[in-house]
């Protein structure tokens, strides 16, 4: 099975995403795993907006300070195992330096930051096949496990 | 090929809002709590499932180019970041 390989710097946990632009390309976005998020994908204005992406909808979000915010939800394709799944994509509103800290305020499951230096002490880990909300948890104890699917 | 404008977040927020409340709400809270509801704002379509991707996916199948709002039964917001969901019970 073909499956997806991320590394683990310092305490985060990143994934590259193949991620289906609006013009039939795709680009490879490196993203970090957060177990704070309950969607699928938050990227970026900026990023959304590099992708082409078209909006499809609205929904909420409830931040970690408690404020709900309205943002706009876009839908497009990644390579997961191997596979194609479109995904609900939520925007996030903010800005670069935030995105980089990764704060535990970070915003998604898999959210996109800038690209990743390369890591002096990596560790491989293997993403498993459906939800990964246990794998942030995981790196952050100390990864050397595998997660089957 | 499907050209779509963008369009304004407040007004589908607001018709979609009115839509899960009156129509939809009723039907499914409290008995679906925690399940995510995507509405087409046009045509009041919509679609209730577990999971976000399978929501969206099936409504979208059935109402290509919709313009959706998304609502998780029971609780303030579609999704929650840091400090984890809030039911939204006192309604």
């Amino acid at each position: 099975m073909t499956m997806n390989n991320g590394t683990v710097r310092g305490r985060e946990a990143f994934v590259s995403l193949s991620i289906d632009d609006g013009s039939g390309g795709s680009q490879s976005v490196p993203c970090v795993l957060d177990t704070g998020f309950t969607g699928y994908l938050a990227l970026p204005k900026s990023m959304i907006g590099q992708l082409g992406l078209v909006s499809e909808g609205v929904g909420r979000i409830t931040l970690a300070d408690g404020s709900v915010q309205m943002r706009d939800i876009y839908r497009t394709a990644v390579v997961w195992h191997g596979g194609r799944r479109t995904i609900p994509i939520m925007e996030w509103e903010t800005n670069l330096s935030s995105e980089c800290a990764c704060s535990p305020a970070a915003v998604s499951r898999w959210t996109w930051s800038k690209a990743v230096p390369s890591p002096s002490n990596l560790s491989s880990l293997s993403i498993p096949r459906s939800r990964v909300c246990h794998l942030l948890t995981s790196a952050r104890y100390g990864l050397r496990t595998r997660m089957d699917a | 090929m499907n050209i779509r404008l963008p369009f304004p977040r407040r007004s589908v927020a607001a018709r979609g809002q009115a839509i899960y409340r009156k129509k939809i709400r009723p039907l499914v809270y409290p008995a679906m709590k925690g399940r995510i509801v995507v509405i087409d704002v046009d045509s009041g379509d919509y679609e209730i499932d577990d999971d976000d991707e399978r929501a969206f996916e099936t409504l979208m199948t059935r109402r290509p180019g919709a313009r959706t709002w998304a609502e998780r039964v029971g609780y303030r917001a579609l999704y929650s970041t840091g400090g984890g969901a809030i039911p939204d019970d006192d309604e």
